[in-house]
C-alpha cells in the first residue's frame, strides 16, 4: 500500500507535505480526513510557515513511544523562546495534538512562574486592564505571595 | 450614551468598524474598535441589527472544500466579547436565510428569527408558507415555530432591513400586491401586522428607528427629479398611527444616495456621492445631513467607502454576553452533524485566550496567587471554581507535593518539605506558611493531621471566651493560606462538657474532599448509648451538618478509632474495633455509603496505623513483644488494586519509635527516640531507607508531645471562598 500524502497550507500560503499517517496525530486533521477524505490542500490559517515547519518536524518523529515524553520534553526546550513556544502551543492546542501542546504549555509556564507582572504581561502580550489602585486592592489579598 | 458604527470597506477591501460618541461632541469622539476575528473570515458579512447593547451581523463562512456557512454573530463591542452562531442551512436555498435579531427586554436573552420563504417554483401546496425558526442564546438551540403564527403565508420576507424597539421586532414584508409591517414578539414569539397607511403600501420603504420610535423612509424614487432629493421620513406615533415628520428636500450639489439611520438628535446620517470633477468616479462619502440648515459637510466624519456598502447601527453599552464565553455555536440535533465544520472552528482566530489557559493550569499556586493581578480575565479565570477544580488534578506539577511535620505544640513547630525526586531531599525545607490565625485561640489535638486534595484538616479544641471548650476542626490551604474553622456540633454530650482524655467520648471526625466535586466533607460518628453509632455529615458547600441515616452503617456497635484515617481517590479508610477484633471501613466521599474493607485474620487482633504511599493504602502493624531484645519490628502490608493485603516490607530497627508515614518515593518517615530525662522524652525525626538501613536525619527533634506528618499536593481549593482567613463556621444542626 502506497503512503498517501496530505498538503497543509500555512497562513502565508506554504504548503508543507506530509504523510497522512503521521499527520493524524492531530486529531483535526484526523477528523478532516474522515470527513472529506481531505483530497486538495489543507489550510491551517492561525499557524504560519515556521510554526508549521516545527509541528511537521514533530509529526515525523521516529520515536520509540517509550522515549517519547522525553523527546517531546527536549524538542521543546530546544525551542526555548517563548514566542515560538506560544506559536507551537497554539498550533497544537488547533490542530489537537496533545502531547506537544502539554509539553509547550508545561514549558512556558515553567519559564514565567517567577516572572514579575510586567514581565508576563510583555511575554504573553497582556494588556493591563486595570489602574495602579485596582491593582493594588487585588495584591493586597495575597500581600504574602509579592 | 450611544455610539454609531460605521462598516467601511476601502478599496483594499478591508473591512473598518468606527465607533462615535453620540452626545454634543459629535463627531470628535471617535474610535476605533478591535473586531472580532471570526468577522475577518466571514464574506459578505453585513450588520443586522443593535438591541441592548449587542451588534448583530451575518456572514458567511467558506469552508475548505469551498462550501458555505451562514452564520450570525453576536457581538457586545462595549465589553469586546462575541459568539458566532451557525445558522441552520435547510437544503438548497437559493437565498440567504433571513435572520432577525433582537433581545427580549425582559429576559434580555437575545433571540434569532430565521425566516426560509419557500421557493417560487415550489408546488402550489403552501401548507408550510414560510418556515420559522427561532434560536436563543440561553437553550443554544434552534427551535421549529410551528408556522400559523405568520400573518399570511405567502409573504416574501425582504432581507434588508429590520428595527427592534422594545419588545418588537418589525421587519417590511411584500404580500405580492402590497407592502405591509410585519413585527415579531421577542417575549410570546407572536407575528403581527402593523397598519399602514395606503399611500405607504405601494412602494418599497427603509425602515429605522429614531430614539424608541419606528421610522419609515420614503425615497419617492419614481417621483424625484434629476436635480433634488426628496426623502420623506415617517414616523409610527404611540396609537400606531403614521405621521410625516419631515421631509428632506435637498437641492445642494451633492445627491443623497441613501439615508442610514439617525443620530439620537433626529439628524439623519447620509450617503452622499462626491466627485471632483464632472469626469470622475463618484466616491461615496458617509456625512450628517442637517435638516434645518439643508447643510452637509463634507469632511465631518471622515469616512468614505469602497465597493460595498455602508452599514451603521447605533448602540447602547451592556454587559450581555459577559457570562458566556467566546466562542461558536453549532447546529445542534440537525439532520447532519458536521464535524467537519467543527474541526475547521478550531483553526479560527479566537483561541488566545484558550492557550492562556492551558499555560495557567501549568502553573503553581504560588504564581497563579501573584497572576491574578496581571489582567481581569486572569483574575475571573483563576478565581473560577472550574478552575479551581481541575488545576488540582495532578500531573501538572512536578514540585508541587510536599510533606508537613509537626513536632511540638506551638506555631514554630510546623516545618514543611518538598518531596521531590531528587536527591536534594531534604535540603528543600522551605518557609512554613503561618498558621491560621484561630490557632492562637485553639488547641489542636496532638494527634493527628489529614490531608485529601491539598486541605489540611487539623482537630481541636476552641477556648470560648466564657473558657468552654468548642470541639472543631480547621480546614487549612497552606499553599494559598487560607483556613476555615468548622463547629462539630455536640449532640448528646452535657452542656458545657470538656471533653475527657479518652477517645471514647470524643468523637470520631473524619475528612475528605470528593474528588468529582472538590467539596470538602466532614463526618463525624459520635458513639453514643454504645450500641448505636449517629452519623453526620458535613459539607463545605451547603455549610450545613445533616444526619445520615445509621443503618448505611456495617455494623451498629463499632468503636471507631479515632485520628486513624486515610483518604485515597473518593474513599476515606478508618479502623474500627468490634469489641473482638479490629476492620477497615471505608466511606464513599461522593455517594455517602459505608463498607468495610476485608482484611486478613492476622491483621484482625491488634491496633493498626493507617498510612498511603502514592495512592495506596497502607497498614502499619507494629509487632509487640515479638522479641526479648530491644528490636522494634514494623510489617508494612498494602492494599493492591484487587483489594488484597500484600506484606510490603518489614522494618526491624532498635531505634525506631514509630512511624509517622511516607514519602512519595515509599521510604518511611520515622520518629527515633535518642533520650529520656525527667521523663521528657526527646526524639528525631528522619527517613529511614529500608535498602541501606540507614536513617537520613530532617533535623528535626521533638519535644514534648508525639510529632506527626501529612503529605499534601498544592491546591486553590477554598480560594473562592470569601470568608476571611480562619472564619469560623458555626453551621447549623439539621
Amino acid at each position: 500500500m502506497s503512503k498517501k500524502t496530505l498538503t497543509l497550507m500555512s497562513k502565508d500560503k506554504q504548503l508543507f507535505n506530509i504523510e497522512e499517517h503521521l499527520a493524524v496525530q492531530s486529531v483535526t486533521i484526523r477528523n478532516m480526513v474522515k470527513e472529506d477524505g481531505a483530497s486538495s490542500v489543507i489550510p491551517l490559517p492561525r499557524v504560519d510557515s515556521e510554526t508549521l515547519a516545527l509541528v511537521i518536524e514533530y509529526l515525523n518523529r521516529q520515536q520509540a513511544p517509550e522515549e517519547d515524553e522525553d523527546y517531546v520534553k527536549k524538542f521543546v526546550d530546544e525551542r526555548g523562546e517563548i514566542p515560538t513556544l506560544l506559536e507551537l502551543a497554539q498550533a497544537a492546542l488547533d490542530l489537537d495534538i496533545k502531547k506537544l501542546m502539554d509539553a509547550a504549555c508545561m514549558k512556558v509556564a515553567d519559564l514565567i512562574k517567577d516572572f514579575t507582572l510586567e514581565e508576563v504581561r510583555e511575554a504573553l502580550r497582556i494588556e493591563n486592564d486595570r489602574t495602579p489602585e485596582e491593582e493594588k486592592a487585588i495584591r493586597d489579598e495575597f500581600q504574602w505571595a509579592f | 450614551m450611544i455610539r454609531y458604527e460605521v462598516k467601511n470597506e476601502t478599496e483594499s477591501e478591508e473591512v473598518k468598524y468606527v465607533c462615535f460618541v453620540d452626545d454634543d461632541t459629535f463627531p470628535q469622539n471617535k474610535f476605533a474598535l478591535p473586531v472580532p476575528p471570526i468577522l475577518l473570515s466571514l464574506h459578505g458579512c453585513g450588520i443586522i441589527d443593535t438591541s441592548c447593547g449587542l451588534v448583530c451581523l451575518e456572514g458567511s463562512l467558506r469552508k475548505s472544500d469551498n462550501s458555505e456557512t451562514d452564520m450570525v454573530v453576536l457581538w457586545n463591542p462595549s465589553i469586546r466579547k462575541s459568539i458566532a452562531i451557525v445558522v441552520p442551512n435547510d437544503g438548497p436555498s437559493r437565498f440567504y436565510p433571513l435572520v432577525g435579531f433582537g433581545v427580549c427586554p425582559e429576559t434580555k436573552d437575545p433571540k434569532l428569527v430565521k425566516i426560509s420563504s419557500k421557493n417560487d417554483d415550489d408546488d402550489d401546496d403552501d401548507d408550510d408558507g414560510n418556515q420559522v425558526m427561532v434560536f436563543t442564546l440561553s437553550s443554544r438551540e434552534w427551535r421549529c415555530l410551528s408556522s400559523n403564527h405568520l400573518p399570511r403565508k405567502s409573504l416574501v420576507f425582504d432581507n434588508s432591513s429590520q428595527t427592534v424597539i422594545g419588545r418588537f421586532l418589525y421587519r417590511f414584508v411584500f404580500n405580492g400586491e402590497l407592502y405591509l409591517i410585519s413585527s415579531f414578539d421577542l417575549t410570546n414569539e407572536e407575528f403581527g401586522e402593523v397598519p399602514l397607511p395606503d399611500s405607504l403600501r405601494r412602494s418599497y420603504l427603509f425602515i429605522s428607528k429614531l430614539r424608541e420610535s419606528l421610522v419609515l423612509i420614503d425615497d419617492n424614487e419614481e417621483s424625484t427629479t434629476e436635480d433634488i432629493d426628496v426623502f420623506d421620513i415617517w414616523m409610527m406615533m404611540e396609537d400606531g398611527a403614521f405621521t410625516k415628520l419631515f421631509i428632506i428636500n435637498n437641492a445642494s450639489v451633492e445627491r443623497i444616495i441613501r439615508i442610514m439611520g439617525f443620530k439620537k438628535t433626529g439628524e439623519p446620517l447620509v450617503e452622499i456621492d462626491v466627485r471632483e470633477d464632472d469626469n470622475s468616479d463618484p466616491t461615496p462619502v458617509l456625512v450628517v445631513y442637517e435638516p434645518c440648515l439643508d447643510h452637509i459637510n463634507i469632511n465631518d466624519l471622515g469616512i468614505c467607502r469602497g465597493a460595498a456598502f455602508f452599514a451603521m447601527c447605533s448602540y447602547n453599552k451592556s454587559l450581555l454576553l459577559l457570562d458566556y464565553d467566546d466562542g461558536i455555536i453549532l447546529i445542534r440535533n440537525p439532520k447532519k452533524q458536521n464535524s467537519l465544520l467543527n474541526s475547521y472552528m478550531k483553526m479560527l482566530p479566537w483561541l488566545e485566550f484558550d492557550i492562556q489557559v492551558e499555560i495557567l493550569k501549568r502553573l503553581p499556586v504560588k504564581s497563579l496567587i501573584q497572576f491574578r493581578s496581571v489582567c481581569k480575565a486572569w483574575k475571573s479565570l483563576i478565581d473560577s471554581s472550574p478552575f479551581i477544580s481541575d488545576h488540582n488534578n495532578v500531573g501538572h506539577h512536578p514540585l508541587s507535593e510536599h510533606l508537613m511535620i509537626k513536632c511540638g505544640a506551638s506555631e514554630e513547630n510546623y516545618v514543611c518539605f518538598v518531596d521531590d525526586d531528587s536527591d536534594s531531599f531534604p535540603q528543600n525545607k522551605f518557609a512554613t506558611p503561618p498558621v491560621p490565625p484561630i490557632f492562637r485561640l485553639f488547641w489542636p489535638f496532638n494527634t493527628a493531621i489529614h490531608s485529601s486534595c491539598g486541605l489540611l484538616c487539623v482537630e481541636g479544641l476552641l477556648r470560648e471566651p466564657d473558657n468552654s471548650k468548642t470541639h472543631m476542626v480547621v480546614l487549612w490551604n497552606p499553599s494559598i493560606r487560607k483556613s476555615i474553622a468548622i463547629v462539630v456540633p455536640n449532640v448528646g454530650a452535657p452542656s458545657g462538657f470538656i471533653y475527657a482524655a479518652t477517645s471514647r467520648v470524643i468523637p470520631f471526625v473524619g475528612f475528605g474532599v470528593c474528588p468529582e466535586t472538590k467539596d470538602p466533607k466532614l463526618i463525624k460518628i459520635s458513639s453514643r448509648n454504645d450500641d448505636e453509632n449517629q452519623v453526620m455529615v458535613f459539607t463545605l458547600s451547603s455549610r450545613e451538618w445533616r444526619c445520615l441515616s445509621s443503618n448505611q452503617l456495617p455494623l451498629k456497635s463499632l468503636e471507631f478509632k479515632n485520628y486513624c484515617q486515610t483518604v485515597i481517590g473518593r474513599f476515606l479508610y478508618g479502623l474500627a474495633f468490634d469489641g473482638e477484633f479490629y476492620l477497615i471501613w471505608s466511606f464513599d466521599l461522593s455517594t455517602d455509603e459505608f463498607r468495610e474493607v476485608p482484611l486478613p485474620d492476622s491483621l484482625r487482633r491488634s491496633y493498626l496505623d493507617m498510612s498511603k504511599v502514592r495512592e495506596s493504602l497502607v497498614l502499619i502493624d507494629e509487632e509487640k513483644g515479638h522479641s526479648s531484645t530491644d528490636m522494634q519490628v514494623f510489617d508494612v502490608w498494602m492494599m493492591m488494586e484487587d483489594g488484597a493485603f500484600t506484606k510490603l516490607f518489614t522494618i526491624k530497627k532498635a531505634s525506631i519509635e514509630r512511624i509517622l508515614g511516607f514519602r512519595k518515593t515509599g521510604e518511611p518517615v520515622v520518629e527515633i527516640e535518642i533520650e529520656i530525662v525527667d521523663d521528657v522524652t526527646t526524639a528525631l525525626i528522619g527517613v529511614y531507607e529500608p535498602c541501606l538501613d540507614h536513617i537520613k536525619d530532617l533535623g528535626i527533634c521533638r519535644s514534648a508531645t508525639f510529632s506527626v506528618m501529612c503529605s499534601y499536593n498544592e491546591s486553590l481549593l477554598l480560594l473562592d471562598h470569601d470568608d476571611d482567613d480562619g472564619c469560623i463556621v458555626r453551621a447549623v444542626e439539621n
